[in-house]
């Protein structure tokens, strides 16, 4: 019992249990002791487009976004990834929901987002698969997904509801000046 | 009842007594006690009869088994835990990181991180079809019948998964396509794992070790 293998196997196995038992403690914090008070609010700045395309309606919406959300930052939180939805109902599909934009925030110092017409994503439409879109009623979600440096991971979200996409398909009379954003990835493309 | 429990009792005794476990592992010991040398008899000379080595390292491999099994029958996954293999969701994840997937019958919903198997796809002759790990970022559930439509991209892609080609021809993905959510997480445990995968010699080296390991062990 006293060969140098048996004290090293000892060694890594007892290290090893331990840091696993503080690993599950660690997130267990999140859960049980971290109290997070975000400030969130989203409304549509303006709705610059809706119109038919080769299977639904489509949207474009710009927000105002104004999300504090600092105290979700806890030692254990490596990132948020924030994202806004829309989503609505229409006659073929009973829940319709498309993100719009999202952002990741690693610092709790940039975790107070302030954006006023905050333009479209390229990456994400506001689509629907039939032609209903005119004159639904629509919420707009502020969603966070609070991704851990080690254990589980969360998500909580904010809802704002009492919108409405205008009642007839329109365009902005110049396409081209309708700014987009550049999303948040860096591979062009998709690699999976 | 009084039956009953004894009989449970001599059945139990039989189980664990002597006569029957010593069958059993001669039935492991490759038909004939004794014909070959055993590893253990090179190191320590002839000591009692015990259990053999091939018998222990049956039980490593059994047990690691079972653990896992159970594992996926918990999840509900069929892969419970996965190694990250791409850098498409950096950098909330990078390679090598490990995740822990759950699988209920909770529709996807935006926002969630879902494991994907795309097993239509095309793929070179030998190729296994690898899981994805993707965001969800549209989702259209339909009234009647409840189909649900998702369209997933990864966080660190500039397009979605439609726009970028690796649906292969699916517009959309549907539930049967789903392998479970992600749950855990657990940075650089997985770098093994991908030392492994990258040069598979390490991996037939690793096994060979641990045979060796598990038959000159004294216990």
């Amino acid at each position: 019992m006293h060969s140098i293998w048996h004290r090293l196997n000892s060694l890594l196995t007892y290290g090893s249990t331990v840091l696993l038992a503080v690993c599950i403690l660690t997130s267990a914090t999140d859960f049980l002791v971290h109290k997070s008070n975000p400030v969130v609010s989203v409304k549509p700045a303006k709705i610059e487009a809706v119109s038919r395309g080769p299977e639904g309606d489509w949207a474009w919406m710009s927000v105002d976004l104004d999300a504090d959300l600092s105290s979700v930052f806890s030692w254990n939180t490596k990132q948020l990834f924030v994202s806004v939805m829309a989503s609505f109902s229409t006659p073929k599909n009973h829940i319709n929901e498309a993100v719009i934009w999202t952002d990741i925030i690693t610092d709790k110092a940039k975790a107070h987002i302030q954006h006023v017409s905050l333009p479209p994503q390229w990456a994400y439409t506001l689509s629907a698969q039939d032609y209903a879109l005119r004159g639904t009623p629509f919420n707009l979600t502020v969603s966070w997904d609070v991704m851990p440096i080690v254990g589980a991971l969360y998500m909580q979200q904010r809802s704002f509801s009492g919108f409405q996409f205008p009642s007839e398909y329109f365009k902005p009379p110049r396409p081209g000046r309708l700014k987009q954003q550049k999303p948040p990835g860096q591979i062009p493309g998709a690699i999976v | 009842m009084e039956a009953a429990w004894r009989l449970l009792n001599e059945q139990y005794r039989s189980l664990v007594s002597p006569n029957l476990r010593s069958f059993l592992l001669q039935g492991t010991d490759l038909g004939t006690e004794g014909s070959l040398p055993r590893c253990k008899d090179w190191w320590q000379g002839p000591g009692e009869a015990s259990d053999n080595a091939l018998t222990s390292e049956g039980l490593v491999v059994t047990s690691a088994l079972i653990f896992w099994k159970t594992l996926v029958l918990l999840t509900g996954s069929k892969s419970p835990v996965v190694v990250v293999l791409s850098e498409s969701m950096q950098p909330g994840f990078y390679r090598g990181d490990i995740l822990f997937l759950y699988h209920s019958n909770y529709p996807v919903r935006t926002g969630d991180i879902v494991v994907f198997n795309l097993p239509h796809k095309q793929r070179a002759p030998g190729e296994e079809a690898i899981p994805i790990v993707h965001r969800a970022v549209q989702v259209h559930e339909q009234r009647s019948g409840g189909q649900i439509n998702i369209l997933t991209k990864g966080d660190f892609n500039e397009q979605n998964d439609r726009d970028g080609g690796i649906y292969g021809g699916i517009p959309w993905l549907a539930a049967q396509h789903i392998m479970g959510r992600v749950v855990g997480y657990l940075p650089y445990v997985g770098q093994v794992t991908l030392i492994m995968n990258d040069y598979p010699k390490v991996k037939y080296a690793l096994i060979a070790l641990l045979g060796l390991f598990i038959l000159t062990s004294n216990d």
